[in-house]
């Protein structure tokens, strides 16, 4: 379970986020959406503990903003996967390599590593493209394999910050169908967006941010 | 721990051009270093051979007999700081004076005018103006005693140049030192910046802040440690080449000793430098 609770954030004197209630159930797929600047990111990353409230607290799990350990951190992050607008590949490794690293992180056995990234990339169609560097590849593509690197530690959430933003119509389209996909398996997803159309076109619950306030 | 090492020898290899940059900049410093104390040792070893030349000469007047003499030579030997002590007497002295200044001198009278002499060689760490002056001190009043020389303005000369080469090795080691330190932290910190992307995606899938430095790290050790060695080679020539080359330069060889000194501190520079600079980046990413 995901929570907020009565949460702001303050950056530099600049109010970011103002007394934001959200929670987020088990297997849920749930919108945010708001134009940009609006905050969604900012809950994202106050959800991965990148960023911590500056009054209220987040909870994800047993995990909460204001009693967790920074060792802890990196654990909880093992639990949430995320992606991006701009997938934040390595350019320098493969699509194996990629997806690969997200484990190594966890000190995962070799031969395990190697099952379980194939498994991961096959589920999201790219076993084929496994030796293929990240600047060989279409938007579409390179998304899919971060979606990859975000599951392979089988997280119990999924973040999506604008994760169909820089993609042409069909590549989002499918990406979509992954999330969803993925979702339908039981992975929380949390998605931030910006396109209104394409959040009313599904039967998901939406949550509207606007200037640190969700309506 | 493999995958540390894995990972800081491709990063070697992939930031090719900053990590010879670093293994550069540590190799320049250290050379800068290490010629400097190598110049300083071999000065200061110069000094110590000169040093240990120093002897106090206790002139005898013609008139002591033999107890007072015995007397004198035991009451020296029991001090702390005396080596030993020669007794010389009248005929060895002739021969020395005549050894010096050649024959003839002395045929020119008919006796000999040279008094026995007590030489009273110094322990090693005694040889300082301020021990001989209390050695003089405690002896000069003996019936014994005609004169004694040491030749004083010497060895307070070499006293205050030992004392000006001692200091001067000290700041040579803390500037130098401090200033190697901050180029090779910077230059490790430009490799680590280079490497921010990666660093953040460390972070985004849950990497721990040691399982990223570990990289770097050792990456900072292997750069320390090979440019320490290209260091240690160059000083190691060009001391060899001096030495063979004027001989009378470099009287210490444990100055050779100090020129492979720069392979560990290369390590240890290089490790410290990497940690600094791994944990200033770190500290400002989210």
């Amino acid at each position: 379970m995901i929570q907020l609770y009565h949460v702001y954030k303050t950056v530099a004197n600049t109010t970011v986020l103002e007394d934001v209630n959200l929670q987020v159930e088990k297997g849920e797929f749930l919108f945010l959406l708001g134009p940009s600047g609006a905050g969604k990111s900012t809950v994202l990353r106050l959800i991965h503990f990148d960023e911590r409230p500056t009054q209220g607290w987040v909870r994800v799990e047993d995990y909460n903003s204001s009693t967790i350990k920074p060792r802890q951190i990196p654990l909880l992050r093992r639990r949430v996967g995320m992606i991006f607008q701009d997938f934040k590949l390595l350019r320098d490794r493969n699509v194996f390599d990629n997806v690969a690293f997200a484990l190594q992180v966890t000190g995962a056995k070799k031969t395990f590593i190697k099952r379980r990234v194939l498994q991961i990339l096959a589920l999201v169609g790219l076993g084929h493209l496994r030796n293929m560097m990240p600047a060989q590849l279409s938007g579409g593509e390179q998304q899919k394999v971060s979606i990859a690197r975000a599951l392979v530690n089988q997280p119990f959430a999924l973040l999506a910050d604008e994760p169909l933003g820089d993609l042409d119509k069909n590549a989002a389209s499918e990406v979509l169908q992954l999330l969803r996909g993925i979702n339908h398996q039981g992975t929380t997803v949390l998605m931030a967006t910006h396109d209104a159309d394409l959040v009313e076109s599904l039967p998901y619950r939406c949550l509207r941010i606007e200037r640190g306030k969700i309506l | 721990m493999s995958y540390a090492l894995k990972e800081a020898m491709a990063g070697l290899g992939r930031t090719k051009g900053m990590g010879l940059i670093s293994v550069a900049t540590t190799a320049v410093s250290l050379l800068v270093f290490g010629g400097l104390l190598l110049t300083l040792l071999s000065l200061y070893g110069l000094v110590t051979r000169v040093k240990s030349r120093v002897q106090i000469e206790i002139y005898l007047s013609d008139a002591a007999n033999r107890e007072q003499i015995q007397g004198l030579k035991r009451k020296l030997e029991v001090m702390p700081e005396v080596k030993n002590v020669l007794y010389v007497d009248k005929e060895r002295a002739a021969v020395e004076f005549q050894k010096t200044f050649g024959e003839g001198f002395l045929d020119a009278v008919s006796r000999n005018p040279l008094p026995a002499s007590l030489r009273v060689t110094l322990k090693s760490g005694y040889r300082s103006s301020e021990k001989i002056a209390k050695i003089v001190k405690a002896v000069e009043k003996e019936e014994a005693v005609e004169e004694i020389e040491y030749g004083r303005q010497w060895v307070e000369k070499l006293d205050r140049l030992t004392y000006i080469l001692s200091v001067a090795a000290i700041l040579v080691t803390l500037v130098v030192g401090a200033a190697s330190i901050f180029v090779i932290s910077n230059t490790v910190n430009f490799t680590i910046l280079a490497r921010r992307d990666s660093i953040e995606i460390m972070r985004l899938v849950g990497a721990t802040d040691s399982f990223i430095q570990a990289p770097f790290l050792l990456e900072g050790i292997i750069g320390g440690t090979l440019g320490g060695a290209i260091a240690a080679a160059l000083l190691y020539l060009v001391h060899r080449w001096i030495r063979l080359r004027f001989p009378s330069l470099i009287f210490a060889p444990q100055t050779e000793l100090a020129a492979w000194l720069m392979i560990p501190l290369g390590t240890i520079l290089g490790g410290l430098g990497s940690r600094l600079a791994v944990r200033r980046v770190l500290k400002h990413l989210p």
